[in-house]
């Protein structure tokens, strides 16, 4: 019972740093430009297909394993930032003083065209990526399995989010991001550069989700180019729970749902994995819409 | 209550100690208004005194924190702006807030909504009565626009209109849905100084034509001293002077809200 | 009055149904599938505008709805069993208005959360409404689980869908043409002055959702009984899109626009079937491209006729 108890805790905590990494991609870009940047889960797609083919293209070259692996996840996320400003650039710009729904339409648009143009590059069979490092188990034995690939995934998790939460808090940028996130006219007005901050926070949303994508690569070694689809959305649901906008909410957001869903798919069943998500989602925007950590706005009259 | 006594109350619409505030800010404190039925009442004061949040009080958009609205002794406290509209309560918006892409004639007809005689089915079977009561609207919504001006415009999309036009429109929505008392918001911010001038003596006509009570917000006290017979000073969101035109310009409270301490 | 609408309706009828004979008999079935394809995707198009146009919110789930009405009477004619009634057009015919009926009650308890929801997270809740919409169907074993539901009656043919094409046009029209129409419309313009002018802005909501997803129920009754096939896959999120693109290629808010975007996702498929793999990446740069040169879609607010209106009378 508590073994089974702590193995469910191993898992949503290594599922959960997945979700936390995509999940911040989401909502300092809501925080910023107040849209959903629908495409960043197909960024997340195609950072483990990067890295997938980097791995492939690398591992005969490098022979230590640590070196590899670092190597592989700084090309992920280099490669994830490329597409993400692009991205911006082509797609988003432009429609900066459009009204929000066609930039929720635009976004949704440049995720499906990623997704499909995915499925033509890469193909729509499901390809297994690469073991960077072989698993060994550090915890063997009466059914509690913990392995060094579950360490490694939150180990890398936590210094990342610690890194951001530093950049965010002391460097000048991270100030001004928080400025333009607070309204974007008025830091604008204050003679903050709010393009170069935008495509800052493209920059970081982007790389955490390359990031993730390697984590998620080497815990579940099947990727597909519609593999962002629900990552995406459960990373979306994270960043909703702990409050959108709120990068603190994002991270505990994630983590949270990593554990409900490794509960309900030891206590309930596995088909509900994908329902329990959604189930938090609207409970918590019909009780909570400001989510854990988030403060509400009122439209002024 | 003897019948006789309530048509006397008439529409007497009564405010008092409302109070909000807003995380810590006392917004609005205490405020008091008593209004006599067809009696054009001003509400001024300096920027951020509060007028517009009283409006939003008594229309709904926000719930005080204490005090009484009670019209035609109905109280009005925690009920819908939706609800309130149905009591009788009409407003315009500061900020101009027109349904910009219906037209002109749409935007008066949305306000007769509430007083809809036929269901859903009488729409999709188009019967007697529907067109009956559609045609009614229009008439009465046409009317409405000749007096104030608009119905040769009547199918131009709401947004295309001048700025002062657009004015006019808010206040002819807003009359409407018929209202007992009548809330309008500086109806001539941005208008220049005639257009002011000629909007003033609408107003004081629609008082007359349509028997409603105004209250009237306008920052600007030399338009209002002409028009109003009761004005109500707010500064800081207090009651800092109540009293005729006369009362008010030598009220040295309210000099001093306007000048600042000299 | 009445006479001559009696007399309207009956003519329709009765060109519906000489055209069904019509084309059953000179028409390729190919071709003549892709046009009923045609008028399901106008009746999405046209019961999702209604939603996401005219009342201003912004629904992702319109298949959640769909599969509603597809699952409710591909269950009333297939798994129950009630009486060989239900395997005759009729029967069929109300099995598919119940399955609008139930997808009208889904809609209401979507339509819900659109009371404190707004924008982006409206739409991210319906988009989670339609996946659990989803999920239910794959584990209820009875109406076939992840396998689908099989021998559906074919029942749904070129007459059918267009009737129910003319249904929901005229349905919607007058609606919108009503009093009722322009307290919805109204809340898309401006929330609060539409709720100052004694407009109940959550009643409108859910009146529009609730429509909305009796069209999208009635679609997927048609849908259903068109493959005789369907399975939860048939409901995914990306069926809640092209009902999306569909409304946003015509115009948000203008019926006959959806009528065109329906008709054109619903054609573009088999026209770029040259193309076949390529068609999926085509269609979102359309949409982006669109949304950066044209962002009203093709009509905007506007109806066809007054366009045509404005260019005589100018």
């Amino acid at each position: 019972m508590l073994q089974a108890f702590l193995q469910n805790i191993i898992n949503g905590l290594a599922q959960g740093s997945v979700y936390a990494l995509v999940a911040l991609g989401y909502t300092m870009v809501y925080g910023v430009l107040q849209f959903i940047n629908f495409a960043h889960s197909d960024i997340f797609m195609l950072g483990a297909f990067a890295g997938f083919y980097l791995a492939k293209w690398l591992s005969p070259a490098v022979s230590n394993p640590i070196f590899l692996l670092v190597s592989v996840i700084l090309g992920s996320m280099a490669f994830c930032v490329a597409v993400g400003l692009t991205v911006e650039r082509i797609a988003y710009r432009p429609l900066r003083s459009a009204p929000r729904l066609n930039v929720l339409i635009t976004a949704i648009g440049v995720s499906l065209f990623l997704e499909n143009l995915g499925q033509i590059v890469f193909g729509a069979d499901p390809q297994v990526f690469p073991s960077l490092i072989a698993t060994q188990s550090l915890l063997g034995g009466e059914g509690l399995v913990l392995n060094n690939i579950q360490v490694i995934v939150v180990i890398v998790s936590l210094v990342l989010m610690v890194l951001l939460h530093w950049i965010v808090r002391h460097t000048k940028l991270g100030i001004a991001m928080r400025a333009v996130s607070f309204d974007i006219e008025v830091a604008n007005l204050m003679g903050i550069p709010t393009d170069t901050i935008i495509i800052f926070t493209f920059t970081i949303g982007s790389s955490l989700a390359g990031a993730a994508a390697i984590l998620y690569g080497l815990s579940y070694p099947k990727i597909e180019p519609l593999l962002g689809v629900m990552i995406g959305l459960k990373a979306f649901v994270a960043a909703v729970f702990g409050g959108i906008g709120n990068i603190m909410g994002a991270a505990v957001g994630g983590i949270v749902l990593g554990l409900a869903e490794a509960f309900t798919v030891y206590y309930i069943s596995s088909t509900f994995r994908d329902a329990i998500a959604f189930g938090i989602l609207i409970f918590i925007l019909l009780f909570r819409p400001a989510g854990l950590f988030g403060t509400f706005r009122r439209e002024k009259v | 209550m003897s019948q006789e006594q309530v048509q006397v109350l008439g529409d007497d619409f009564k405010i008092d100690s409302l109070s909000i505030s807003f995380g810590g800010l006392k917004a609005v404190n205490s405020f008091n208004l008593h209004i006599k039925p067809m009696e054009l009442q001003g509400l001024i004061g300096p920027n951020g005194a509060g007028k517009t949040t009283v409006f939003n009080l008594i229309t709904g958009v926000y719930v005080p924190d204490s005090g009484t609205m009670v019209l035609n002794g109905n109280s009005l406290i925690g009920l819908n702006p939706h609800q309130i509209s149905k009591a009788g309560i009409a407003r315009t918006f500061q900020n101009i807030r027109l349904f910009g892409d219906l037209t002109v004639i749409e935007n008066v007809m949305v306000s007769y909504h509430m007083r809809i005689g036929y269901g859903y089915l009488d729409l999709f079977l188009r019967t007697p009565r529907y067109y009956q009561i559609e045609n009614q609207f229009r008439e009465n919504a046409t009317e409405l626009l000749k007096v104030m001006g608009l119905e040769q415009k009547r199918n131009d999309k709401a947004k295309s209109l001048a700025y002062g036009d657009q004015r006019r429109l808010e206040i002819a929505r807003a009359l409407a849905t018929e209202p007992k008392v009548l809330l309008l918001d500086e109806p001539a911010a941005g208008l220049n100084t005639q257009e002011k001038a000629a909007l003033m003596g609408t107003i004081a006509e629609i008082r007359n034509k349509f028997k409603t009570t105004i209250l009237l917000i306008e920052h600007d006290m030399k338009l209002v001293m002409g028009i109003c017979e009761k004005i109500t000073v707010l500064d800081h969101g207090e009651v800092i002077a109540v009293g005729t035109p006369r009362d008010i310009q030598d009220n040295p409270k309210v000099i001093e809200a306007y000048l600042g301490v000299g | 009055m009445k006479i001559f609408q009696v007399a309207i309706l009956l003519g329709v009828v009765a060109l519906l149904w000489g055209l069904n004979f019509f084309f059953e008999e000179n028409i390729n079935p190919y071709i003549l599938r892709v046009i009923i394809n045609c008028g399901i995707g106008m009746i999405l198009a046209m019961s999702l505008n209604l939603v996401n146009g005219c009342a201003g919110q912004f629904s992702l789930g319109h298949a959640g709805f769909m599969g509603v009405g597809a699952y409710m009477s591909a269950t009333i004619t297939t798994v129950l069993n009630l009486s060989p009634f239900f395997q005759t057009d009729l029967g069929v015919g109300c099995a598919i208005v119940t399955g609008g009926i139930a997808a009208a009650i889904a809609g209401y308890l979507v339509g819900l959360p659109s009371l404190r929801l707004k924008g982006d997270y409206l739409a991210i809740v319906t988009l989670g409404f339609g996946e659990i919409i989803r999920i239910c169907f794959l584990n209820i074993e009875s109406v076939g689980g992840a396998r689908g539901l099989s021998g559906i009656p074919p029942k749904s043919n070129f007459f059918w869908v267009y009737l129910w094409v003319v249904i929901t046009f005229v349905a919607l029209l007058r609606l919108l043409r009503s009093s009722y129409g322009r307290a919805i419309l109204s809340v898309r313009e401006n929330e609060i002055a539409a709720e100052s002018m004694g407009i109940d802005i959550s009643r409108y909501k859910i009146v529009a959702f609730v429509v909305s997803s009796f069209f999208a129920g009635i679609a997927g009754g048609l849908f259903a009984h068109l493959q005789s096939f369907i399975d939860p896959n048939s409901f995914v999120f990306n069926k809640s899109i092209e009902a999306v693109i569909m409304v946003v290629i015509g115009g948000m808010g203008s019926l006959s626009g959806a009528i065109f975007g329906g008709i054109i996702v619903s054609l573009l498929p088999e026209l770029l079937r040259v193309f076949e793999q390529y068609r999926m990446v085509i269609f979102p740069l359309i949409l982006i491209i669109l949304m950066l040169v044209r962002p009203m879609g093709l009509l905007g607010h506007k109806e066809i006729w007054e366009i045509f209106r404005k260019k005589a009378s100018s």
